[in-house]
């Protein structure tokens, strides 16, 4: 796919290239925006806001990266601008609550307290890590991080998560338990 | 393979991430360690956990549609894209000048101050001025006609 844009990018065939990528990057573009923004509605507008800049700067393609890579460059970009706006508008709305977050339909609620204190980055690297089928390289491009950072995040995610559990297991059944010894995390 | 060799294996080993040679280092020390038997069991509980929270957001089906026919649709156009297509101004700027000192020309000539030698200079200076500037024009129009209706 990208060799293809590349070449209809070369000979000024911008719509034939737009045609190729959006349906091939939908769902990373979709799921990048939807771990950075936690809600359907904001990534979907953010993710076809962010085709929309990639049409009009198609012609100014430098070839530099791939252009998957640029794509994600772009969506970033979009969700990044409008998670401000949206944690300002937040803010001039005295309104104090978390962002939106899908319904914690099949995790315990421990789980979705332990996530919420994750650090961002660490969240975001873990979602879209299992989004993703488990594809650090894939991550990494998304996020435009070393496989290694992405790495790092990941086991420092599972490991703050995995504590957090155990803590919050040990509180509830009492000292004695623990979770590298039990087998019941949650 | 020691134990906290194991611990820092363990996501990669759930991850299917491990070489061969490592998996089966890092599986026959768990079949003989209880300590990093139990801490493998929990962390592919959290692992399962995690897949089933993290399952991908379904994405929404007119995107792709909605998105090219937006783009189609859109009024600022990608326009130039080739860096020799720049040349198309060089060439502009370079005729407006021609054209300024064309009628710089003309106007020192037609308030009799002296001035270059005129005649046939001046007439091919004038239709080589015009020239550029209808070439330059037509070129520009031409291209970015032909990449705005992209």
């Amino acid at each position: 796919m990208e060799d293809r844009v590349r070449q209809h990018l070369a000979a000024g065939r911008f719509l034939e290239a737009f045609e190729l990528l959006v349906p091939s990057l939908q769902h990373k573009v979709f799921r990048l925006a939807f771990s950075l923004l936690r809600d359907e509605g904001l990534a979907q507008d953010a993710a076809q806001d962010a085709f929309l800049r990639v049409w009009r700067a198609l012609p100014y393609f430098e070839g530099r990266s791939s252009p998957s890579t640029w794509v994600y460059a772009i969506a970033r970009n979009v969700c990044f601008s409008r998670a401000r706006t949206l944690a300002a508008d937040n803010r001039l709305g005295e309104s104090h609550s978390d962002p939106p977050t899908p319904a914690p339909a099949r995790a315990s609620i421990d789980l979705e307290l332990a996530l919420r204190r994750l650090p961002g980055k660490y969240r975001q690297a873990l979602e879209l890590f299992y989004f993703e089928d488990k594809s650090c390289e894939t991550v990494a491009r998304m996020l435009d991080l070393p496989v290694a950072t992405v790495k790092t995040h990941l086991r420092r995610a599972r490991k703050q998560l995995r504590d957090a559990l155990e803590e919050q297991q040990s509180a509830s059944n009492g000292p004695g338990r623990t979770l590298a010894a039990g087998k019941n995390l949650l | 393979m020691k134990c906290h060799e194991a611990e820092d294996l363990v996501w990669e080993y759930l991850d299917g991430a491990l070489d061969q040679e490592r998996r089966a280092a890092f599986e026959q020390h768990s079949a003989n360690c209880a300590a990093c038997a139990g801490a493998l069991a929990a962390s592919r509980s959290l692992d399962s956990v995690l897949a089933s929270q993290f399952e991908p957001p379904r994405t929404p089906d007119s995107l792709v549609a909605r998105t090219i026919e937006h783009a189609r649709r859109d009024t600022v156009l990608p326009m130039r894209n080739t860096y020799w297509l720049a040349w198309l101004d060089v060439a502009g700027f370079a005729s407006l000048a021609a054209a300024g000192l064309l009628a710089a020309r003309v106007f020192l000539q037609i308030f009799g101050l002296p001035g270059p030698p005129s005649g046939p200079m001046l007439a091919l200076a004038a239709t080589a001025g015009g020239a550029a500037v209808a070439f330059w024009a037509a070129l520009t129009v031409a291209f970015d006609f032909r990449l705005s209706v992209r």
